[in-house]
């Protein structure tokens, strides 16, 4: 009699596990906190102020998604893009304008379409100052093995940081 | 043990079932997304707007660089944190106590940081945001490194973003951005009452342009449907500050916001609207 309960017991965990459990978890590629712990570094001398990963599912279609960054008037900022949570095969063009997607006359300030891991970006760069800047990303189709799965997902991380006085520019050395 | 074997060969059976979807299923999806999904540029929804403000600390580190003087009375008075007692105010409380914080740790004020550092701790926890207390270090080495400078930032930073990451895990972001708004004002009230003469000092300059990040705010603030009264009467007020602030001249031609030559006047008018807004708060 126990040894058909223990059966029972046996068949229903393995079930249930098999629904609710592993098989349902999205496969994650993004690597925040390892992507935080790179940038903390890369950021100095600026003060880091934190990392924002833009997730997304991998799709076999282009998706576009923005990130609006608010910046203080006059501080210099530093901002570090990372892709090294993406699978392979999955490419992502990023670009920073002075206005929102679909306005028109906006400017490109910077765009990488390359595939380095890391993307230093300084405000210092900018011909003008700008109250806040968006953050564009165009994301490629995958067609890669991952979409084979029920869901994977990826992600970008920007991490950011400011410097508390102006640095110097070409005028004044 | 024939049982045995036919109950072994069903679990593994229903559970290899379970962790796929049959090859009916994915068929069935791709062949939808292939009719529904044409690979055209898409649009961005103004729904997933995800916006990075700057934090409390990092305003008042601006605005103390341009000259903000430290005044012992300017800050909201910790036993009104008791008061506080719908959500809303909590929430708010949060965000006011974080930035009264951090300008008590940019002027060495040690012990009021460590009173507001347990103000924003013990409202964090009433509305079910547990970071600080979930590690005592936390506590412990912020203390610890009161009066050294880069040690405190670096102590408030992974606060902010173990605040952060907690309220992206349990999706509060629009508690996070009740929570920024109250520290935003704070931040814009300190600016104020410690800049004595509302002249066009650099001061005053920096509050005329910090109101700029009121109009992505209430964007992001409204995206919640489902407010309690007293959040729409604070949205209202808000956005009354921020409809006369674009209907000056001055602002309204100037694209970026910058280097704006308000009037004296229209500069009291500003730091008029925000005393009275953040004193109706708290």
């Amino acid at each position: 009699m126990n040894r058909i309960i223990t059966l029972i017991l046996f068949v229903a965990v393995t079930t249930i596990y098999g629904f609710v459990g592993k098989g349902n978890q999205p496969k994650e590629f993004c690597q925040r906190e390892r992507a935080r712990a790179t940038a903390k570094e890369q950021l100095k001398p600026f003060r880091f102020t934190g990392t924002k990963a833009r997730s997304f599912y991998l799709k076999d279609f282009h998706q576009r998604k923005e990130t609006v960054i608010e910046l203080l008037f006059d501080v210099p900022y530093r901002v570090i893009f990372d892709r090294s949570g993406l699978p392979e095969g999955q490419d992502i063009d990023i670009m920073i304008y002075d206005k929102p997607y679909g306005k028109r006359n906006r400017t490109l300030i910077f765009k990488d379409d390359g595939g380095s891991d890391k993307i230093v970006f300084d405000t210092q760069e900018m011909e003008e100052n700008y109250p806040r800047l968006f953050v564009e990303y165009l994301i490629y189709p995958y067609e890669g093995p991952e979409l084979d799965a029920s869901y994977a997902r990826a992600c970008i991380t920007m991490s950011h940081g400011y410097m508390n006085k102006r640095l110097p520019t070409d005028d004044d050395l | 043990m024939n049982l045995l074997k036919q109950a072994i060969v069903f679990g593994i059976a229903t559970t290899m079932f379970a962790c796929g979807e049959s090859p009916a299923t994915q068929k069935a999806e791709k062949h939808d997304k292939t009719i529904e999904e044409v690979d055209v540029m898409p649009e961005i929804d103004e729904e997933e707007m995800d916006v990075v403000f700057p934090s409390a600390i990092e305003i008042m580190d601006v605005f103390k660089s341009a000259g903000l003087k430290y005044l012992d009375d300017v800050t909201n008075k910790l036993d009104r944190a008791k008061e506080y007692g719908s959500t809303f105010q909590k929430t708010i409380g949060v965000g006011v106590y974080t930035t009264d914080l951090a300008y008590s740790v940019l002027n060495n004020q040690n012990q009021r940081a460590i009173d507001y550092m347990d103000a924003v701790t013990s409202l964090s926890e009433d509305i079910g945001i547990v970071v600080v207390s979930a590690d005592d270090n936390i506590a412990k080495r912020f203390e610890e490194s009161l009066g050294n400078d880069e040690a405190v930032f670096d102590v408030m930073t992974e606060i902010q973003e173990l605040t952060d990451d907690y309220l992206e895990v349990n999706d509060m972001g629009q508690e996070g951005a009740l929570i920024f708004s109250g520290a935003w004002l704070e931040g814009m009230y300190i600016g104020v009452k410690a800049n004595d003469d509302y002249s066009k000092s650099k001061v005053s300059q920096r509050v005329a342009e910090q109101m700029r990040i009121l109009d992505n705010l209430l964007k992001v603030l409204k995206k919640d449907e489902n407010q309690s009264p007293e959040a729409k009467e604070y949205l209202a007020s808000l956005e009354s500050l921020n409809s006369y602030y674009y209907s000056l001249d001055e602002v309204a031609s100037n694209e970026y916001g910058f280097n704006l030559n308000l009037s004296v006047e229209q500069l009291k008018e500003i730091a008029g609207r925000i005393v009275e807004l953040r004193n109706s708060l708290v």
